[in-house]
Parts: structure tokens; sequence; C-alpha cells
């Protein structure tokens, strides 16, 4: 990769969090009004929560009415743990965190959309694109709006067999990713996710005996996502996601179940 | 400046950015130039008939180039080379060498009545420019002495002109492109030696790098020898191949990967493709090309890893001895480029009166007794050491040199014995213009 594609891409990033850090405008002071009991007590709440977390709250301050952890009402608003960003103080603010931690673990199911001519010397060719992959997700979620992680799992891309002077002919092809991975809630309960660095490919050839390779091959991924909460700190999540493993020509989309499991907070 | 797009930018720069540079890493291999076929179409007509080995030979020369000089070039040389295929069937090319871009042209001839037509496509190794051209030569233009029985001892400067048309893509031929027969080309022996057994993927050839393929188009693209790239598989078979993995690179996708010594050559043969759909070649099938379809007269078999160099020694005098059964004179050598493999051929009995190239220092090649010296042109001037190693009764090639100023500096001081390029038509041009 050239050094021009790297100065760019740390160019869009400088620009592109500057970009967010000025987009996330402060609330207005305004003067307190009279708080409701059921905000009062949903205040009390926050407190104990925060108190638990070791996270400690200044005393000056107090929740607004703009506060983003509330309804327009009032009332507490139940959040998916991919929406805390929206319940925390500002970034701009001397006080940072809470800080969180994520976990992802997916399972569904991977479609091989990459070209995939089989060998041309194999008589009665079967082609499968269809796998069951599994993906780990680990984020850091700053007090931004920004998260970082790293994603790895397991694809089996493809496989196909064949024969060749009436001798089974059998190749299996699969990836591990092992990406660098940046997230943004969009709006609420929805997150996109982008991604880039190395996929570990491996390949199994059952013909003549058995061999094995293994090559890295630079690429990306992007990925969506819908969070409904189940509790507190679990919360279950729709994904579509998409991996490009750009040097070797592989590609594969993927749908899956994943269970998101705020695992620490400091 | 909370709204939704706002929000978005950030990540979508990021996965713009990502894709961006993850396309950027796409290799572009596919992108085949595609040479204008039916050519032949145009030669066999009624009538037409092959030309005499005479009016080939005579029909060698350096060029002035009139019309087109602005495209091509004021000098063309031009070469007459052949490749056999299936055994019997020869086809005899006229090449033409220009200097800007690499540009070379491939031609065939015929006899038409009583005038010489040559109709093929032209090149330009440095992109993907490509066309038809055609060219006759009349009666009154040369085509008399060409066509003599007694054809040709001494042509004169202006003797033979070639009018042609040449066009662009598949497109019509409407530009004029007139050559006219200024000298012989240059006599002195010098060796034109393609690298990657012929010419590199990368450059859009129509046959991939180390295939059977791309050493018969070899001698079209000027080259008088080729360089093979040898390994061995899992189960000892030599073969050519560059790279030390399976990759997009030099294969079409098949889903193996990882080093190519660690597949059997059945495996290979069977599941792995070229670039271009081609086998990847033996060593013994690569050196069979050069001697039975090729006028080739130098092979400089690289050694990138070897595990059995008693082997590659067995087939270097197997080839050494079918080229002498022909009556061809081919110059096989062992290219020796690490202290590894120096080691290996040390080992051999016979290693001092084997044939060998060595691309160490100098001491090393008068030790083993290297009939070729072959620096690495980027290590400096090696002028006044070929100068010593020439004396001694070395040859000395230089490589890999595709730098036209560079040939053309290497070629006018007159020390070297060859030079290993990528581009052959560069090389030929230079060398086959320049004035003994």
């Amino acid at each position: 990769m050239s050094t021009w594609r790297v100065g760019l891409l740390a160019c869009y990033l400088v620009t592109g969090l500057t970009i967010n850090a000025v987009a996330q405008d402060i609330a207005p002071p305004k003067s307190t009004t009279a708080a409701t009991p059921s905000r009062q007590q949903a205040i009390k709440n926050r407190a104990r929560l925060r108190q638990r977390s070791g996270y400690k709250r200044l005393q000056s301050q107090a929740p607004t009415p703009r506060s983003p952890g509330f309804t327009k009402a009032g009332q507490l608003r139940r959040l998916s743990p991919d929406q805390l960003w929206d319940v925390q103080p500002d970034s701009t603010r001397p006080n940072r965190g809470p800080f969180r931690l994520l976990v992802y673990t997916g399972l569904g199911a991977s479609y091989y959309s990459a070209p995939l001519n089989s060998p041309v010397a194999l008589e009665n060719k079967q082609q499968l694109r269809w796998s069951i992959p599994f993906s780990l997700r680990v984020m850091w979620q700053t007090d931004h709006r920004m998260r970082l992680g790293i994603e790895t799992g397991y694809v089996s891309m493809y496989s196909y067999k064949g024969t060749r002077n009436g001798e089974l002919a059998n190749v299996r092809v699969s990836t591990t990713p092992i990406l660098a991975v940046f997230s943004m809630s969009v709006v609420k309960r929805f997150a996109l996710y982008a991604g880039t660095g190395p996929y570990r490919i491996n390949s199994n050839l059952e013909y003549d005996g058995n061999t094995r390779g293994t090559t890295y091959s630079l690429g990306w991924m992007v990925a969506g996502t819908y969070t409904q909460p189940l509790g507190r700190n679990i919360g279950l999540a729709a994904e579509l996601k998409w991996y490009d493993a750009t040097q070797t020509k592989d590609a594969c989309f993927i749908a899956q179940a994943t269970l998101v499991w705020r695992a620490l907070t400091w | 400046m909370r709204s939704v797009p706002v929000r978005f930018l950030p990540l979508l720069m990021l996965v713009a950015s990502a894709a961006y540079i993850g396309e950027g890493c796409r290799t572009k291999y596919e992108e085949a130039v595609v040479i204008p076929q039916n050519l032949n179409a145009g030669l066999n007509v009624a009538g037409a008939k092959l030309l005499f080995s005479q009016t080939r030979k005579a029909c060698e020369g350096v060029y002035s180039v009139s019309d087109g000089a602005d495209v091509f070039g004021s000098e063309i040389a031009g070469k007459w080379s052949y490749v056999v295929k299936n055994g019997t069937d020869t086809t005899y090319h006229f090449s033409l060498f220009c200097e800007p871009r690499a540009t070379y042209f491939v031609l065939e001839g015929r006899q038409v009545a009583d005038s010489i037509i040559f109709i093929g496509y032209w090149r330009r190794l440095v992109n993907a420019d490509v066309g038809t051209a055609r060219f006759v030569v009349q009666r009154a233009s040369g085509a008399k002495a060409l066509l003599a029985p007694d054809c040709c001892q001494d042509l004169k400067p202006g003797d033979v002109v070639l009018n042609g048309l040449y066009g662009n893509g598949e497109g019509e031929r409407k530009y004029p492109l007139t050559l006219s027969f200024n000298r012989k080309l240059n006599p002195t022996p010098f060796q034109i030696i393609a690298h990657r057994s012929g010419g590199r993927t990368s450059d859009l050839l129509p046959a991939s790098e180390n295939s059977v393929e791309i050493i018969r188009l070899a001698p079209e693209l000027g080259a008088t020898g080729v360089e093979f790239d040898i390994r061995q598989t899992k189960d000892g078979v030599p073969i050519l191949y560059h790279d030390d993995q399976l990759n997009l690179r030099q294969t079409q996708k098949s889903g193996l990967i990882g080093p190519v010594e660690n597949y059997t050559y059945k495996q290979l043969s069977s599941l792995v493709r070229l670039v271009n759909g081609e086998q990847i070649p033996t060593l013994e099938e690569g050196l069979t090309a050069v001697i039975d379809d090729t006028p080739l007269q130098t092979v400089w078999m690289d050694s990138k890893l070897i595990q059995d160099m008693p082997l590659i020694r067995e087939i270097q005098k197997k080839y050494i001895a079918k080229a002498a059964a022909q009556g061809r004179k081919v110059s096989i050598y062992i290219g020796l480029p690490t202290e590894t493999t120096l080691n290996q051929f040390e080992a051999l009995d016979d290693h001092l009166t084997t044939p060998s190239l060595c691309e160490l220092d100098t001491s090393i090649a008068r030790r083993i007794n290297a009939q070729v010296w072959a620096p690495r042109f980027t290590l400096g001037d090696p002028v006044e050491s070929a100068k010593v190693m020439r004396a001694a009764g070395l040859k000395v090639f230089v490589w890999t040199l595709d730098v036209p100023d560079f040939i053309r500096q290497f070629i006018d001081k007159g020390s070297l014995d060859g030079i290993l390029t990528n581009y052959s038509p560069v090389v030929a041009y230079y060398h086959y213009v320049q004035k003994p």
C-alpha cells in the first residue's frame, strides 16, 4: 500500500473525528426546573448505578431536561447496550467516562459472493458457497460517539469438489479475519461498523494427499446492526455484514444473530 | 449539527477509505490486452506464397521512418523469428522494434503477385496501446530485388520501401507509416535475454510469465534467450514458477494457496492454471519448447529454490545433448543467485565443467569456472569488472535492465555480452540499430 493512501486514511480519520467533535453541541445551561417524582427517582437510580460502576459523578452536574437519558416526558429512556453513548456526559467536559467494554458474539449464515471458477480440468464439479460463520468482536465504548475494537471469527467461505481421472479432489477455503473495527450509533439501536486489517486465508486440498496452505490478505469489512435490549447488560442484535479480503479477491455476505454483552464498565 | 448525516460522516469516510485502500490493493492482472485476431485473412488470398528464406533474410535491417516518425520514432529495426506449433507447423514473424515506449510490431509476410505484403499487429509494452498494421512492398519499391532468385547481397539505402497503414485497436488502418531500408542490423553477437521466460504477466502479454506459450512468444518480442525461474514441487519435479507462493499475480483463483513447494506436481497440474489459463510447465517442458519450437540461443535457469541440484544437472546435460543432436547451438546455464545454490552447485562432482552463470562476485565466478558472470546492474557500473572477466574468457550479462537510457548506455559501451530484461523490444532496438 502506498504511503499516500495511508496519509489519505489518516487525513480522513482526523477530519472525521474533528467534525464529530464539533457536531456534539453542548447543552446550553438552563435553570433547573422542579423535577417530577418519577424523575427524582430516576436520578437516584442513575446515581446508584454510577457509584456501582466506580464512576464519580460531580455534584455540580445536575441533570437537565435535555439530558439525553430521559424522554421528553421526563421518563428514563430505555436504551439498548448499543446506545449507551446516549446517556453519557459530553466528551468536551473535563471529566471523562464512563468507559465500557462490549463483547459481541455472532452466529449465522454466509454466502461467498466473489467469482468462483473451479479448475477446468475437474469433472463432475460441485461448489458450495454457503456456510455457518462465527464472529467475535470486542468494542471499547468511549464517551465519544466512535467506538474502537477488534473483530475475529471463522468463516468457511467456499468449497468445491470434482474428479480428475476418476480421483476425487476436494478443496475447502476458510478465513479468520483479524480486523480493527470502528463503529458509530446512527439512530436508536442502530449502529454501523467499518474495519480493516488482514484476513488469514486457509485452504485445504484433498487430492494426491492432503495439503494445507495459509496466506494473509489485506481487506476490509462493513456491518450494520439493530440491537434489541434484553436486560441491563445484555442485548440481541441482528447483523448484516460484508467481509472483503481484497488481495485474494475473496468476499462474503453474512447475516447473523449477535449477542451483545456489556462486560465491563469503569 | 446533530443531524443524522453529520453523525454518519466520520464513519462513512472511514468506510470509503477502507474500501478505497482495499480496492487499491486489488490486482489488475486480469486486464489482458486483446491482440487483434484473424489478421491472416489478409494474407491468405489466392496466389499468396510464403517468402523464400533469402527474401526474409534480406528484409532484416534498420529502416528509416518517414510517415509515422512522430509515433514510432525515426528508425525501426526489423528482424525475423520463427515459432513451431504442433511439432511441424513453422510460422515466421517479422518483428519491428521501435524506440518510443517499447513499441513493437509482429507481422507475417506473403508474396502476392509481384509484391510483398506484411500484415500484423503492433503493441506498446508500457501500456495497453495496440493496433493493426499492413505494409506493401511493391515491385518498384524493392519487391523485384527481394523476390529475385539471387536476392540480395548488397541492398543500399532506399532500395526497399514498406508503404504501410496502421490503426488503433481493431479500428480501421488509416494512418500512414512508411519505412525505407537504411542499413543492415548490427551484426555484433549479443544476447537479449527475456525475464521470466519471455515477459511479465503484469505487462499484459497474451501469455503468462513462465509458461510454454510465453517461451514461444519470446523471439517475436526480440529475445534471443530466456531466463527460467526454477522451483521444485513437493515430489521433486522442477517447474517454472517465479514467486514463492501460489497467488493471484501468477495463477487463476483455485483456492490453493501457500508455498508452491508444498504441492505435488500432480496437484498443481490438475488444479492450478496460470493467469492466462496455461498449465505450470516443468523445466523439461520449457527446455523442449526452447529447442524444438524457437530459435532461442540461451537459457538462464535461475535456481529459485532447488532441493536436488544433481537432478537439475542431469536435465541440463540431457537438453544440451538434445540441442546438439538437432544441430542447434543452445547455451543452457545453471544460474547461481545465492550462497545456498552455490554450495549445492559446488557439491556436484563435475561442477567445474558444468555450464553455469554466477550472480555472485567475480572471485566466486572464477573459482567455479562459470561461463557467465551476471552482476545486478543496480550494484554499480560493471564495465571495468566486465572487461576483466571478459579478458578471462567469461561472458558478462547484467540483470534486470528495463530503463531505456541505461540500456542504450550499456550497449554503446560495448562491454557486455547480454542483458536480461523485461522489455526485450527495447534492448533489441538499441542493439540492432547500433552502428558497429
